[in-house]
């Protein structure tokens, strides 16, 4: 019995181990790459130094399609957390015929199959002079982003107490107060994290994006993903994930840190 | 404390949820200063009532008055009706200070009177050290008291309380019964509170209403239901141990009771002026006398199946003609589990019911003692 457990508990510690490996190894190749001296990707670097981080700042063309991307982001996001919340709401309250119906309806976002989508859309909107707009690019990852925001803060109301807003209600509070001074402060936790979620899910949109996107209006994803296809590998281009790397890493702890943000997705 | 105090009157509501009634006719009158105690089992509706009242519900059919206006269409946040919920509904992210102040600032009441009347609430629930504190902080029986500060604060008209004990341990729930009480006394607010607790409600209620099956079976003082009960099931479900019902059939001068003969009807007293039919004899277990040996007025044979000591007293609990009964009394008795034994039934305090409506048609006069 001794022997099995011992034996169990090597084969768990080896298998994470592997996984461990598995998840991170690129992680660490493209942190360690940037820092390489020479033209050309090698991990571990053959000469260390940082000429990329300096190449990245100076960029012009990166760091507008960096910029592309926050904007992006940051708008879809916030038009889908206002969006978010009344459907996470009405899923919650409605009726559980209507709700598992509407439910589907906003989850078949995540499991369209990106290509289709990008495919759609670029047939829907092809030929219209939208294409390849800001304001287009917006509205898809909005559609994009706004499930994933529904799970997470839906997931949040499944713990909310409803008998809170009656309660706020008996003490005076009209609907509108009581879900700003109850309902929405106990459910910002969610919110933030579902925020986050959506915006790095949008940051690093490509599919989709290369169907619609302009030439006047560039992501970085798609920068990144169309100099590789012409040029190669720049190695600038892993100054600016490990950059990026590092600030998810950042906010993340801190959520940690602040709000236990994995409970979110357990 | 005690400020003026307004009366609550349900009138003929009925509330449907798609085919379902789940309350019928219901006609209620809580006088101002009142406590009543909506008493009955889960699904009879109570919980509907009190839902009614505080406005999250609407659609009902009869009116809600208080003081003689009608507040039907009055939204919840306006009828200043304060409720104390089970899990008391504290907002977490409030200190106590904030939960009990709250409902001013919904109010609108100004700053320098919203701090005056929050420290008032919370003295007077005895929790003014407490204003800084999370509810998390607090103890079960304390977060009730802010609760209850919350209604106190935004001086509600009328306090519903719904199963405000159940989230309470054994011991403390009698403690905090006694001081829920006095301070409901002390506020003299006109009170409703819903209990499944037959001890919550009688300890509490001045009146009691029970409720199945969505009517208002029976209201009344509690000792009134306990004693004269309307029906059977207000018999059957007032009571621990419950009341012993014996099947009771008279025909002309013959009277059986679980097919035993009452060999001397007179015995029965008024029992006799009944037609002849089929009845039922309700007999509180407090109103059996357990017997070593026969004598020669009616006594019921029966078999000791169970014998509880309590301590200040012994429960018997037997079975005759396969029907399961139970004798409550307080001397200390030497009587064994198996054993046979026989009883007396004091028909002095026993209510007789129809066999086939349940109504009572016969119930002993109020006992002087009560």
């Amino acid at each position: 019995m001794k022997r099995q457990k011992h034996l169990s508990r090597f084969l768990l510690a080896l298998a994470a181990i592997v996984v461990l490996v598995f998840l991170l190894a690129p992680i660490i190749a493209v942190i360690g790459g940037s820092f390489n001296g020479e033209g050309y990707f090698s991990f571990p670097p053959d000469t260390w130094s940082v000429r990329w981080y300096q190449a990245a700042a100076s960029n012009e063309e990166h760091l507008s399609s960096l910029a592309h991307s926050l904007k992006v982001a940051s708008v879809a996001t916030l038009i889908s957390v206002v969006l978010c919340i009344p459907a996470s709401l009405a899923l919650v309250k409605g009726s559980r015929k209507l709700t598992s119906f509407m439910k589907k309806i906003f989850m078949a976002p995540i499991f369209l199959p990106a290509i289709v989508w990008g495919v759609g859309m670029l047939l829907f909107f092809g030929k219209t002079n939208v294409r390849g707009s800001f304001g287009l690019l917006v509205a898809a990852h909005v559609v994009l982003v706004t499930p994933y925001l529904i799970r997470v803060v839906g997931s949040s109301l499944d713990e909310f107490n409803f008998t809170l807003e009656d309660a706020a209600i008996s003490l005076g509070a009209t609907p509108a107060q009581t879900f700003l001074r109850v309902t929405l402060p106990l459910i910002s936790p969610g919110v933030v994290v579902g925020a986050v979620f959506g915006f790095m899910i949008s940051f690093s949109e490509l599919i989709i994006t290369l169907f619609i996107a302009g030439s006047n209006f560039t992501t970085f994803p798609v920068r990144v993903y169309s100099e590789m296809r012409t040029e190669g590998l720049n190695p600038m281009v892993l100054a600016y994930s490990t950059i990026i790397v590092v600030v998810v890493l950042v906010i993340s702890i801190i959520g940690e840190k602040c709000a236990r943000w994995s409970r979110f997705f357990s | 404390m005690g400020g003026r105090s307004y009366m609550l009157e349900l009138k003929n509501i009925s509330k449907s949820y798609k085919s379902n009634q789940v309350l019928k006719d219901v006609n209620l009158t809580v006088n101002d200063g009142e406590m009543i105690a909506l008493l009955g089992p889960s699904g009879s509706g109570k919980t509907t009532i009190l839902r009614l009242i505080a406005g999250f519900l609407d659609g009902n059919d009869g009116e809600i008055l208080l003081d003689g206006k009608n507040i039907n269409t009055i939204p919840a946040h306006l009828r200043n009706i304060g409720v104390v919920f089970q899990d008391y509904a504290l907002f977490p992210h409030m200190t106590v200070e904030q939960n009990v102040e709250f409902g001013l600032k919904m109010h609108k009441v100004p700053q320098e009177e919203r701090k005056a009347r929050v420290k008032e609430a919370l003295s007077v629930v005895g929790l003014q050290e407490y204003g800084a504190r999370f509810p998390k902080q607090l103890s079960g029986g304390q977060q009730q008291r802010v609760a209850i500060a919350r209604v106190v604060a935004i001086r509600a008209k009328v306090m519903l309380l719904d199963e405000p004990l159940s989230n309470l341990d054994a011991k403390l729930r009698r403690q905090v019964r006694v001081e829920l009480k006095e301070l409901q006394r002390k506020l003299n607010i006109t009170t409703v509170i819903v209990t499944h607790d037959q001890e919550e409600a009688m300890t509490m209620g001045d009146r009691i209403a029970i409720l199945n099956d969505g009517h208002i079976q029976q209201l009344g003082k509690p000792m009134e239901l306990y004693r004269q009960p309307a029906n059977k099931f207000v018999a059957g479900f007032l009571g621990t141990p419950s009341i012993n019902f014996f099947d009771l059939h008279r025909c002309g001068p013959a009277t059986g009771i679980q097919n035993v003969a009452v060999s001397a009807p007179a015995q029965l007293g008024h029992l006799s002026s009944l037609p002849d039919g089929h009845y039922d004899l309700g007999v509180r277990p407090e109103d059996m006398v357990y017997l070593k040996q026969p004598d020669d007025a009616f006594c019921l044979p029966a078999d000791v199946t169970l014998v509880e000591h309590l301590g200040a007293e012994t429960l018997i609990y037997f079975s005759s003609n396969a029907k399961a009964f139970c004798c409550r009394t307080e001397l200390s008795l030497s009587v064994e589990q198996g054993q046979k034994a026989w009883f007396h039934l004091n028909f002095a305090r026993a209510s007789i019911f129809d066999s086939e409506s349940g109504k009572c048609v016969y119930s002993p006069d109020s006992d002087p003692q009560i």
